[in-house]
Parts: C-alpha cells; structure tokens; sequence
C-alpha cells in the first residue's frame, strides 16, 4: 500500500514536472524569438546610422575616446578605418587648438549640448591641410544612473553650401560698391513701383539719406512740367511690364533742375515682374550744348542770309539789265551764279529748319494746290539751272492736294537735287504722280546713278548721315535733306521711303493724304 | 514811280533794294535808323515803307505798330521783310500791308511793290 501511494505520489509530481517542462519551454521560445527581433532591430539601426550620409560618432569618456564612428565621418577623416578605440585628438591631433576640444569638454562636463552652424574646421587628409565647414550638434550621452558617459556628434558637410553663400555674398558685395561709385543713379523699386533702394550717386545728388530717400515722395524730386508726364508713363510700364525711357528734369541738392535720360526695366522671375530697375543719368550738359549749338546755327544762318540776299538782288538786277541785249557774253555766267547762289540759301535753308525741327518750331501753311503744276514748275526752274540733265515727268494722277505747298516743293527739289549729285555719268531723271490706296497721293523721284547700299538704306534719313564712300569727297552736301525730308512728310502723315540697288540707281518715294477737308 | 524809304539796319541789304527799286523807276531814300522813320516819311513825302524786321536793338514790329497809331504820319503802305520765314503773321497784325521774307526775288519784290502801289493809289 505504502508502495502503491509512493508510486501514485511519483507519477503525479513527474506529470506535474512535465508540464513545467512545457511552460519553460514555451517561454524560452518566446525570449529566444524577442532576442532575435531586438538583434534585427539593432543590426537595422546600426547600418541605418553606418550608411548615414550624416557624419556620425560617439565619443567616450573624458579623453573622447572613439566608441562608434560611421563611414561618412571616417571617410571625411581620411584616417583609415582602424580609428575605432582611440581617442579623437590622437586621430586628429590638428583639431584640438581649432577650439573642438573646449566645445567637447564643455558637453561632457557640463552636460549641455552645443550646436554650430557653417563651422571652418581644418584637418589634414594625405599630409595637406584641407578647409572644410560644418553644421555640428554635440550632446551628451548618459547612462542608466544620468551620470554622461561621452558624447554623440552629428555633423553634415556644408562646404559647398557654404562657398557658394561666400561667393553669392561677395558677388553682392561688389555689384553693392559698383552701384555706389557709378556717377548714374540706380534705385530699385518693388514690383508695384515703391523704391527699396537708392544709390550713392541718388543720395548725394538729392542730399537726403537712404531712408529719407526710400520715405520722399518720388514724385516731387521731378519738374512740374515733366512730372505728369513720368506718372503717366510709370503707370503705363507698371501695368504693362514695358521698359520705361524719358527726358525729365530732376530737382537736385540745392533745389535746381537739371535734365536726366531716365531708365526702367522690369525684373521678371517666370513671367511674373518682380522688381524694377532703374537708371537716371544726367544729361544737362548734353540739353546745354545742343541748345547752344541751335542757337549758333540760327544765328549763322540768319548772319549768312543777309550777304546772299544782297547777291541775289544783285545778280538778278544784273540779269534784268542784260535782259534785252542779245549778244551780251556775261548772261550764261550770271545764270550759273544765281544757280549756286539758290544752292547757298538752300544750305542755309536746312540749317535754319533743323534748329526748327529741334525746337518743334516747324510748322506747316497748308493750301490747296495742283501737285502736277507745282512738280511741272519746279522741274522748270532746275532744268533752267541745269542745262545737261534730261528730267522725265509722268503724270499717273492729276488732282489738287492740300499741303504746305513750299515744304512739299523742298522735298520734291532735295528728291531731284540728291538725284542728279548722285548720278555722276546718266544724269537722267524719271519722276512719276500716282495714286495709291487709302487716298494717297505719291510722287517718286527715280535716278539711274549709283545706287545705295543696303546697309545705309534704313539710315539715310537720319540727322547729318551720309553714305560714305572712297570718293566722298565728291559729293557735296550736310547730311540734313533727306533727315529735313522725312520730318516735313511726317509731319504731314504721309510716308517716305527709298528703293535702291548699287551701280542701278535710287528710286525715293513719298506719299501724302489726300484730305481736302 | 514813287518815293519809297527803305529802313535796315544792314547798308548792303538797303543800298541793294535802293538799287534795285531806282532801277525800276522809283525814288528810293534808304535810313538805318527805325527811331527816325517818322521824321524820314514827314520830310520826304514818303509813299511807300520798306521796313526790316529785326533792326539792331529794335524790333521792326513796334516801329510799324507806333506808325500806325500816330495820327501826324499818313497811312502809307509798309512792307515788312525778315530772314525769318514763318514771321509774316506777327507783322501783318502790327500794321504791317505785306510780308517778304528774306532772301527774296527781285521780281516778287517788284511786283509785290507795284501791286501795293497801285492798290493804294486807287484809293486815293
């Protein structure tokens, strides 16, 4: 019985023991597989923090010992892997005196962290010196009682960030001290037109500083004659984004107005404006000389005039004489004198009209007259002049227009005039009245001579331009008729323009309204 | 023929148009001193006035407005000349009864010198 029992007592503790069995089992599983799982965490972390392009140490103890370093900051080193277990001013003796061991000491004594922005820290990597930059951020590590055991550094390369900012910045600098010693003055302004900027030049020219420049009211420092003029134009460039080109006149320092050549050109990032740029240069000396050179030229011309009428008189007195006598020799002479005399007072003619043009003092007397018969006696009177020239006249339209009938004859005389000068050897002359549509009337002066290049075409109307040429020599003249022929049609709406090809001759044609209203 | 008094500051311009208009019949006095044409039209029994417009110091269109207001001088016919071509209106509303601007034909100035006679002879 004793035994039976001890046996039944056995088997149960021994099933009892199996179960406990079991449960240690099951739970050693668990661990093991916790175990694994933190194991794959850490490998994770690791590599995460070792393929980190974030430069990344730790450093232990009070002699910075290097416990951990990943490979960006082993490779910016330059040091070899096997730097794992020293301490980091052993590595990298060159950066102790850089002031990297007072930062480190501080973290790890003081338990506060330190950061630093674009630090320029020097190492040697193969013997040379090479300049780097840093962002930096030290913080300490603690152990499980909170005492710090070393500390972590996380640090990113910003070389090249930071050379670029050094080179934007003096790349600033010096387009600042441009700005400053330019004689122009250069302001900037947002892009709905208020000044945030104003240079040297502006400041000493008005005597107002920077901030009381940006604070002035813009539009005061600007002539009253000119001023609603700029308003209206600014208005007009700021709406439009078109660059901005005037004359005006500029209240300086001590209160006198001088003439400015005012520029501005939108900014525009995209398409959209974002500021303006503006540029006033003076030009008072320029408006200075230009008015006393008109001045000089009316008063030459009207000096000159007084001795030619006289001649004129005379030549023509003499003329009247010797009308009636048959066998006088002088009479051919006396008409190639009043020839270059009409040749003397056109010269002077233009000179006089082209102080009149620059002071908008050209104005026109309209009348109704026949453009055939006008064209008819002016081809007259040169051919009375110019013996050896055959002048053709083709009479497409008839009709009257209503014009200033001297200017149009001074254009149609400067078309036929330029002709013959510049057809030395065929001193044939084809001019034709025609209309064209949109009720304009044209005339057109074609020579045979030699021709215009294309190159001056656009420019032959121009102010005092002549087609230059080896034998310029030959061909007499200012540069004025063409340029005093342009403004006159102009002034009529109509239009002038010019055919031509080299060694075939030049064919110039103007067109005029014909409003008889 | 008439007695025609020809005031210019400049002496070739005048003795020129002195010349011109004896040539064509005329009895011509010539004066560079516009502060005497009264005196000049009262002794000489002037008949026709060729006046310059721009006389040295003095502008020719006072000188004909101040004629035309003073009732002691006849009103005569005044021709008014300048090199200034676009100043015929400032001188006709000073008085003047015609404008040849300067550098001129012989003819035109004939001409314009006998229309005007002639026009002022019949209204007499």
């Amino acid at each position: 019985m004793d035994k039976e029992l001890q046996i039944k007592e056995l088997e149960k503790e021994l099933a009892e023991s199996r179960q406990e069995k079991l449960a240690v089992e099951e739970q050693l599983s668990f661990i093991t597989a916790a175990n694994n799982k933190l194991k794959e965490e850490i490998y994770q972390l690791k590599s995460l923090i070792y393929s980190s392009t974030a430069l990344i140490t730790f450093l232990k103890g009070p002699e910075h010992r290097i416990e951990f370093a990943n490979d960006s900051i082993i490779k910016v080193w330059g040091k070899g892997s096997d730097v794992v277990g020293k301490p980091l001013f052993e590595v990298l003796p060159e950066i102790r005196e850089q002031g990297i061991q007072g930062y480190l000491h501080q973290v790890y004594y003081q338990g506060e962290p330190y950061h630093a922005r674009s630090l320029p820290v020097e190492h040697n990597v193969n013997g040379e010196m090479v300049k780097s930059f840093f962002d930096f951020s030290y913080m300490p590590q603690y152990n499980s009682q909170g005492k710090v055991i070393g500390v972590g550094v996380i640090a990113q390369d910003v070389t090249s960030q930071t050379k670029l900012h050094q080179k934007v910045k003096k790349s600033e600098k010096e387009f600042r001290e441009l700005v400053d010693f330019m004689p122009h003055k250069i302001s900037i302004a947002d892009a709905d037109g208020n000044p945030v900027f104003f240079n040297q030049s502006w400041v000493d020219y008005t005597g107002l500083n920077m901030e009381e420049c940006l604070e002035a009211p813009w539009i005061k420092l600007i002539h009253p004659e000119h001023s609603k003029k700029f308003e209206d134009e600014m208005k007009e460039s700021l709406k439009s984004g078109k660059d901005l080109d005037l004359e005006l006149k500029i209240r300086n320092r001590s209160g006198d107005y001088k003439w400015h050549l005012h520029r501005a050109i939108a900014m525009k990032d995209d398409g959209i404006i974002t500021s303006w740029i503006s540029s006033s240069t003076e030009i008072q000396k320029l408006k200075e000389e230009e008015q006393r050179k008109q001045d000089f030229l009316k008063l030459v011309s009207h000096e000159l005039k007084t001795p030619v009428t006289s001649i004129k008189g005379y030549v023509q007195l003499l003329q009247s004489i010797i009308q009636n006598d048959e066998n006088n020799i002088t009479k051919p002479y006396l008409y190639r004198i009043e020839g270059q005399v009409e040749r003397l007072i056109r010269l002077i003619s233009e000179m006089l009209d082209l102080s009149r043009i620059e002071k908008n003092e050209l104005e026109l007397n309209k009348e109704n007259f026949s453009l055939n018969e006008h064209l008819e006696n002016i081809i007259e009177d040169i051919s009375y002049i110019h013996k050896d020239v055959q002048i053709e006249l083709d009479h497409e339209y008839e009709g009257e227009v209503k014009a200033d009938k001297d200017r149009i004859g001074q254009v149609i005389i400067n078309f036929i005039t330029n002709a013959l000068k510049y057809s030395p050897d065929n001193k044939k002359v084809q001019i034709k009245i025609f209309k064209e549509e949109r009720n304009m009337v044209g005339v057109s002066v074609r020579d045979f001579g030699i021709g215009i290049e294309q190159k001056d075409l656009t420019r032959i109307f121009q102010r005092f331009y002549r087609v230059s040429s080896e034998n310029e020599k030959t061909y007499a003249g200012f540069g004025i008729g063409l340029y005093l022929s342009n403004e006159i049609i102009e002034r009529h709406n109509g239009k002038i323009f010019v055919n031509s090809e080299p060694g075939e001759g030049s064919e110039f044609t103007f067109l005029i309204p014909l409003n008889h209203t | 023929m008439a007695r025609i008094l020809i005031v210019d500051d400049d002496q070739s311009i005048g003795l020129m148009l002195k010349d011109i208009l004896e040539f064509s019949g005329h009895d011509v006095t010539i004066s560079q001193q516009p502060g005497k044409t009264k005196e000049n039209i009262l002794e000489n029994d002037i008949q026709l006035l060729l006046l310059d417009k721009l006389i040295s110091g003095v502008d020719g269109t006072d000188v004909c407005a101040e004629l035309r207001e003073d009732e002691d001088v006849p009103q005569i016919p005044i021709i008014m000349m300048s090199a200034l071509h676009n100043a015929g209106e400032v001188c006709k509303s000073a008085g003047a009864t015609e404008f040849i601007a300067k550098p001129f034909d012989m003819e035109t100035l004939i001409s314009k010198t006998n229309e005007i006679l002639e026009k002022h002879s019949g209204k007499d």
